[in-house]
């Protein structure tokens, strides 16, 4: 059996509120053993020392992971920004083991393999999924997914979602424990009768023709179609096109003769050599659509994810839905951010859903295949303890 | 403790709650910025995809003309040697053959009749198609037109054992105006049709004024007692290339263009066709047309299309620009019997010069010409007219190219127009009067009904006599055009055929015009063994004809 407890607040004071937080939690524990725990906070500039710290206090033998984001999704509050949110898991069926992986934006695949060598040991049985929250800044060149591919296994079920930090793209934090790490990913193993199923919500609509890409280099495109690639967004969405906004509108990268694509968002423009630095790296050789972004399809997509998520146990509901949603789209939505949630909050499905807005989502397409990184999607990930007879 | 100490916690936590909603109101405020950005940049690129929607439609189009012309070439270059199968067929049953070798022959000619129907569906629709397509407004006779369409509806019902009849009021208003070719031809095919599709029983073409507008407009309805068509496939039919199906089974021969094209023919004409039918009952389609009343024949008892004209201001001087003397010949026949001085120019040097030397109201200028041609001329013409500060005189083009495109660049050139030749009496007349306004008021446009080139003569035999010196003429043609082939000489046998085109077209030898027109094109295309297959049957055709001329005056003279 999976069972969780979570809180949410947005307390002016970010160590109140992760206080507050805690206090919730433990009520609702009601004497339950917590076996591992997230913790995500969108707070700008808060101590974070020191809420790890209160809640490592409250729960000194959780296995805990977490990082900072660019807002919380929970079913008390939807999408809160400036706020801290907790979920525990308990479980006496399911084993948890956490560890880090440093420096990865100079040696992905090495501290990767060693953090999941260690969590692996501390686990003490094979995994059956996991768990990982990389810094969404210094890996925006790093190819994440085929590191952890590499370094972790190519048949493990990974998912997650990568650090923000407001939507400020200076510089993120994840969580281990107590401690606090930046340029990391924090792995969370799961081991036992879990089941998992998951749904990857794509809001950006591909149009129109195929591009080639003249010169790419890692995450950096330099030319597409002949001219810059600042020059080739602007063919489009015309001139004065600033950074951010310009992340909302991604291309749809193919890489073979398939229709099968992935997004990357724009991040950097470089002015100056009319390069455009992407999340994410690219492969080459690759072509690439322009994509429409409206607020009817990301809402669209991710009522269909939620709908594909709930049901993948077929009659049974899912323990929990772990939420791994792209910045831009809560950007791109605006005003009715907190409606993407709506099939998750129907009444009567009772399903506790957990989240934040990232700057990255990770997971395979299909359960049991590869695992990839994605951009503008919504990665919403099911959990079923398989002795749940429910 | 001091009241700032009592108060300190309270004021920081006043502190943070304004902090709080400035950072709350500065993020709102950028989303809404943001938003703005993302509407203009949303709005930026449906902008653009329309205009690459456009460029996408702009092409496929091009690509479909490109396809509608790639079938007309197609079909155009079948025809011309089924032109040459069907010519030396014709030939060959003058020739003496056994009773089974007529046989084969018939079959053959037979055959050959019906592809070259086919392939002419085919070009007419791909004119169609292309836009080349209006409707010219001239004087008829309605019950000229109904009988004709009588004549061959009979001969196909009774070809096939069925009945037809004609139906219309005696007393029905019979000068009309409207274009008589297109509804003879919509006529013809819904007739055709209706026999086609019927086995037993009859068609009846029935013919009435509708009295809303004062019975100007007519309701032309061709009723069969055929097979009938499915309610679901009655509007189907009138796309291109559909026929009537039992199954997968077609059970008609042809491309299924007639009625494609009826519809868009009546279309052009301002019309409305429509269809009701039953399976197993039969169909009626009906066209309705305006064609108002014209006015009667006041000036001449054989001759019934008659339009009025603009006061007199005086004679009117005409230069004719054409290398081939005995084209000028039929222009001045045609004019004969109305106050107009008319000259003559061999090219467009010759014609710079007479116009310089005495003005004109009008010029029709052929195109085609040595030493100087009709576009070079105009040219020099427009030039002068520029210099001696003189208004423009109206050019008329008179060429056998019939293709819109090229009527556009004689157009871009500097004519006025473009007379299409082999043109009629009443095709001139018209022309001379929408570019004159010294047209005499007793000038009326007269015009034979059934449009013959040949028999436009006005009785006194003027161009009749001409005849035999058009066939020395053509013969002389001949005789260049094989020396242009033996030469390999493309331009000289292109330019050779054309202008012999033009001057059999105007005598009325409409099948002599026709091989001529298809060696002007195997020239132009440098097909050099279809060229000479043609020559071959150019050359029996005008001996058949020189022979039948000459039968005919002993005939006279006996």
């Amino acid at each position: 059996m999976l069972e969780s407890v979570y809180s949410v607040s947005d307390d002016l004071d970010p160590i109140a509120g992760v206080r507050s937080i805690v206090a919730d939690c433990r009520d609702q524990l009601g004497g339950r053993r917590a076996a591992a725990g997230l913790f995500f906070t969108s707070c700008l500039e808060a101590d974070y020392g020191q809420m790890l710290a209160a809640i490592a206090e409250a729960f000194p033998d959780i296995e805990l992971i977490g990082c900072t984001t660019d807002g919380e999704i929970t079913p008390q509050r939807g999408f809160t920004e400036d706020s801290s949110a907790l979920l525990l898991l308990i479980s006496d069926e399911i084993s948890f083991a956490a560890a880090v992986a440093e420096n990865i934006s100079d040696s992905a695949e090495y501290s990767i393999s060693e953090a999941y060598r260690q969590a692996k040991a501390n686990l003490g049985l094979e995994p059956t999924m996991a768990l990982v929250l990389p810094d969404g800044m210094s890996t925006m060149n790093v190819p994440i997914d085929a590191c952890l591919r590499s370094g972790m296994s190519e048949s493990l079920p990974i998912f997650g979602g990568s650090a923000g930090d407001g939507f400020r793209i200076i510089k993120t934090h994840q969580f281990l424990g107590k401690e606090l790490f930046s340029d990391a990913m924090p792995i969370l193993l799961m081991s036992g009768d879990v089941e998992m199923g998951i749904s990857i919500a794509t809001g950006p609509v591909p149009y129109g023709n195929y591009y080639p890409v003249d010169k790419v280099n890692g995450n950096v495109i330099h030319s597409i179609d002949g001219v810059t690639a600042l020059e080739f967004y602007e063919r489009f969405f015309g001139k004065y096109i600033e950074d951010r906004e310009l992340s909302f509108f991604p291309l749809a990268v193919y890489t073979a003769d398939s229709e099968d694509f992935v997004l990357r968002d724009p991040v950097e423009v470089n002015r100056n050599n009319g390069s455009i630095s992407f999340v994410g790296r690219l492969e080459e050789p690759c072509k690439v659509r322009i994509t429409q972004v409206t607020r009817e399809d990301t809402l669209n997509s991710g009522h269909r994810g939620s709908a594909q998520v709930l049901s993948v146990f077929e009659q049974a509901k899912p323990d929990i839905v772990l939420m791994f949603s792209c910045t831009s789209r809560r950007h791109v939505l605006g005003s009715r951010t907190d409606e993407e949630f709506e099939v998750l909050k129907k009444d009567g499905l009772q399903v506790p859903f957990f989240g934040f807005y990232c700057y990255g989502e990770i997971g395979p397409f299909v359960n049991g295949q590869p695992v990839y990184f994605h951009s503008d999607t919504c990665v919403l990930v099911a959990l079923r303890s398989s002795s749940n007879q429910s | 403790m001091t009241d700032t100490e009592v108060l300190k916690p309270q004021l920081e936590r006043a502190n943070q709650e304004i902090g709080y909603l400035k950072r709350r109101i500065s993020r709102m405020e950028k989303r809404l910025l943001r938003q703005e950005k993302l509407d203009d940049m949303n709005r930026h690129q449906t902008k653009w995809a329309m205009q690459q929607l456009e460029e996408a439609r702009a092409l496929a189009e091009k690509a479909n003309q490109a396809k509608t012309d790639f079938l007309a070439n197609m079909s155009h270059e079948i025809r011309t040697p089924l032109n040459i199968v069907l010519g030396m067929g014709e030939l060959l049953a003058g020739t003496e053959l056994a009773d089974s070798q007529k046989q084969y022959l018939q079959s053959l000619r037979l055959s050959g009749e019906h592809l070259l129907k086919l392939i002419n569906d085919i070009l007419e629709f791909s004119r169609i198609e292309s836009g080349c397509i209006e409707a010219i407004e001239t004087p008829f006779d309605l019950k000229e037109l109904l009988v004709g369409v009588e004549a061959m509806g009979a001969h196909l019902a009774l070809e096939k054992g069925i009945e037809f009849s004609l139906e219309y009021d005696s007393s029905f208003h019979i000068n009309r105006l409207g274009d008589s070719r297109k509804l003879r031809q919509v006529l013809l095919n819904l007739v055709g049709n209706a026999v086609k599709y019927t086995d037993s029983g009859g068609v009846c073409l029935s013919v009435a004024g509708l009295e809303y507008d004062n019975r100007e407009s007519v309701l032309f309805s061709v009723s069969d007692t055929g097979i009938g068509i499915a309610q679901d496939k009655q509007e189907l039919i009138f796309e291109r290339f559909t026929q009537l199906e039992q199954g997968s089974r077609k059970i008609r021969s042809g491309v299924g263009l007639g009625l494609a094209i009826s519809q868009r023919l009546v279309e052009a004409m301002g019309g409305l066709i429509k269809i009701e039918s039953e399976i197993g009952k039969g169909s009626s389609f009906t066209v309705q047309l305006r064609l108002p009343f014209s006015e009667e024949d006041s000036f001449n008892p054989r001759y019934r299309e008659l339009v009025g004209l603009p006061d007199a201001l005086g004679p009117l001087r005409i230069l004719v620009v054409d290398d081939i003397y005995l084209n000028f010949e039929v222009i001045r026949n045609y004019l004969k019997d109305l106050p107009v001085t008319i000259k003559y120019a061999e090219n467009g040097r010759r014609a710079q010069k007479a116009f310089v030397d005495d003005s004109c109201d009008i010029i029709l200028m052929d195109l085609r010409m040595p030493v100087m041609g009709g576009i070079e001329a105009v040219n020099h013409i427009r030039k002068l007219e520029e210099k001696l500060d003189i208004g423009p005189t109206p050019i008329i083009a008179m060429t056998a190219h019939a293709f819109v495109e090229q009527e556009e660049t004689y157009l871009e050139s500097g004519f006025d127009e473009v007379l299409i030749k082999p043109f009629t009496r009443i095709d001139l007349l018209a022309v001379l009067k929408r570019h004159s306004k010294q047209l005499p008021a007793n000038a009326e446009l007269v015009g034979n009904s059934d449009d013959q080139h040949a028999s436009v003569d006005d009785g006194s035999g003027a161009l009749a006599a001409l005849i035999p010196k058009v066939l020395d003429t053509i013969a002389e043609e001949i005789v260049d055009i094989k020396r242009a082939l033996s030469d390999n000489d493309h331009a000289i046998l292109e330019k050779t055929s054309h202008s012999a085109k033009g001057l059999a077209g105007f005598y009325g030898f409409t099948r002599l015009s026709d091989l001529l027109d298809h060696l002007e094109e195997s020239a132009s295309r440098r097909e050099y063994r279809t060229a000479r297959a043609l020559i071959v049957a150019i050359g029996s055709h005008v001996d058949e004809l020189r022979r039948r001329q000459e039968s005919s005056f002993e005939d006279i003279a006996n």
